[in-house]
């Protein structure tokens, strides 16, 4: 569908200037999608941020848990054993529909999440926690494998499918759920800056300045995990964002100050989800690019100039 | 000078638990650190000097006995109130990623600020003249990463000076300098010991320690001895801490001869 810009423009800005295509189109579905898409990109680039931080290692990022993992083996439970025996306990949900999808990789996400933070609660060290979240989703994409060697070819195609991940499929009234979730875990997201810069001097420090680390670890591991899960849940898989924007934002910024760092990797986060969702669907008419696919081959060259830019300084996290 | 005391242990057992049995490392009936002075922790490797000091600062619970603050039972006061009153600096390396000089004396605040951590310009204040007293305020805006040794100990120790703490309790800070960063560092704690503070520091810079500091707390055997500098270099108690096999008495009164002879040096 192609609209000008002052089309767009008045769609979204003098309703009644505009004509009902422009209107349906822009308001129906291209502002959801562009919501979503933003909300989720900021969301992933604070939970990388946040993650980063906690476990004092560049590489986190909100998959590490096993979060991702998580989402997709409910989500493969569900598609790829729908019409079986297996599915029967499952419930009256229509279960490889929409919702069921979303139910499924939101149960899974948080599945993994609540066995992560027992065993965060229970070890001092964070390396420990980490290398837990690595084995667990080692484990589920074991599982994973395993359902899809027996898997029906069309189930096949929905599973890998969801695997891309997209913010088209989002709809008004998931929109209504996710939309405020988002934005009220960004929000507390936000509140933790104070415990993430006296983190920034290790887990030692900050217990000699009066941080609770156990319980605050726990609580921000909470709040990321939810936010991950969710957007897992609605859009799918999106790899990449979360590891990347607080690496480009770190550079932008010159400081690792949260108070800065923390809005700094949302808005990235949004902007990376953002032109990847437009980079995406380039090719037009004809469907879409697969949305891991482009933040991969977007962001992947962007991240690696930004720190071999700056590899004299060794700073990375 | 204030002469309170502002550190104080009683029965004091510290150790570990390993699967709930305690095992103690260190036993003491009494300790004190009083204000304005340098109190020096000495003992040979493993002696349990760190174990000791992580006690006293209430980064792990005593097996037995209490530890107090000016008057106030460790276990009574809150995170906050704790980290109000006593400082530390670690042997931890640090690596703060894109935090400048600044920053990290800044963070000393964190007690004393509110939960967004928004500073007042008392906070940078404090912040500043703890930077100043330590000599690096000069490099305020400076990346902690492109500092060198010795000046990030002295960065570390401006951020514990900036908590304003009543007690200062510094592991090991002079491990990875050169000679005239030991010393430097030394001169500068025993002055803020002067400045009113009660310092605790070990270091296994023997001569050091000697010749600087008002009290020595020697760790050894299990427990800890508590005297003036004299008292111990005459009494013959350190060749006993530091050599406490049988190398024989001409081993030790070598030892003894060398430590008596750095004392007499650095006192000249």
């Amino acid at each position: 569908m192609r609209l000008s810009p002052a089309e767009v423009f008045d769609a979204l800005l003098r309703p009644d200037q505009a004509s009902d295509r422009a209107l349906d189109v822009v308001r129906k579905v291209r502002l959801q999608r562009t919501v979503a898409a933003g909300l989720s990109g900021a969301a992933l680039g604070l939970c990388g941020a946040q993650m980063q931080t906690i476990f004092r290692n560049p590489l986190a990022d909100p998959f590490v848990l096993g979060i991702t993992g998580g989402a997709s083996f409910g989500v493969a439970v569900v598609v790829l054993t729908a019409g079986t025996g297996a599915s029967h306990w499952i419930g009256g949900l229509d279960v490889a529909g929409k919702v069921g999808i979303t139910l499924a990789a939101f149960v899974g996400a948080m599945a993994v999440t609540l066995v992560a933070l027992a065993v965060a609660h229970r070890v001092r060290g964070t390396a420990s926690i980490l290398v837990v979240g690595l084995m667990i989703g080692y484990l589920l994409a074991a599982l994973v494998s395993l359902l899809v060697a027996a898997a029906e070819p069309d189930r096949l195609r929905q599973f890998v499918t969801w695997g891309f991940g997209s913010f088209r499929g989002v709809t008004n009234a998931e929109l209504k759920v996710m939309a405020p979730v988002l934005i009220v875990g960004i929000a507390v997201s936000l509140l933790s800056t104070k415990t993430l810069n006296a983190l920034l001097l290790g887990e030692r420090y900050a217990e000699s300045m009066g941080v609770a680390v156990r319980r605050d670890r726990l609580l921000i591991l909470l709040v990321t995990s939810m936010l991950a899960g969710v957007v897992t849940a609605f859009v799918g898989p999106i790899a990449f964002v979360g590891l990347a924007a607080p690496h480009l934002a770190r550079p932008l910024v010159a400081t690792s100050d949260h108070r800065i760092l923390l809005p700094a990797a949302a808005l990235i986060g949004a902007v990376m989800t953002l032109v990847a969702e437009v980079v995406a669907q380039l090719p037009g008419q004809r469907g879409v690019l697969p949305l891991n696919a482009v933040t991969a081959l977007l962001g992947v060259p962007v991240v690696i100039w930004v720190l071999t830019r700056r590899s004299r300084s060794e700073v990375i996290t | 000078m204030s002469t309170a005391l502002a550190l104080e242990a009683r029965g004091l057992i510290a150790g570990y638990r390993r699967s709930r049995r305690a095992v103690p490392i260190v036993e003491v009936d009494s300790l004190r650190a009083p204000g304005g002075q340098l109190t020096a922790v000495i003992g040979p490797n493993g002696s349990g000097k760190s174990t000791l000091l992580r006690t006293l600062v209430g980064s792990q619970p005593p097996l037995a006995g209490e530890v107090l603050l000016d008057g106030v039972e460790l276990g009574q006061l809150d995170r906050m109130g704790r980290a109000r009153q006593v400082a530390v600096v670690l042997t931890d390396r640090i690596d703060p990623g894109l935090l400048s000089v600044a920053d990290i004396v800044l963070l000393g605040r964190h007690p004393h600020t509110g939960w967004r951590g928004d500073l007042t310009s008392e906070d940078v204040r404090i912040a500043h003249d703890a930077a100043s007293r330590l000599g690096v305020d000069v490099l305020w805006s400076r990346l902690f990463a492109e500092l060198s040794d010795g000046q990030r100990q002295r960065v570390l120790v401006a951020r514990a000076l900036a908590q304003q703490p009543t007690v200062l309790v510094l592991d090991e800070p002079t491990a990875f300098l050169d000679i005239a960063g030991r010393v430097e560092l030394t001169l500068i704690v025993a002055e803020l010991a002067r400045g009113g503070l009660a310092v605790v520091v070990s270091t296994h810079d023997l001569d050091l320690a000697l010749t600087h500091a008002d009290r020595i707390w020697l760790v050894a055997s299990g427990t800890v001895v508590d005297s003036s500098p004299d008292d111990l270099v005459s009494g013959g108690v350190l060749a006993k801490a530091f050599l406490p096999h049988d190398h024989g008495a001409e081993h030790a009164a070598s030892f003894e001869a060398v430590v008596t002879a750095l004392h007499r040096s650095m006192r000249l």
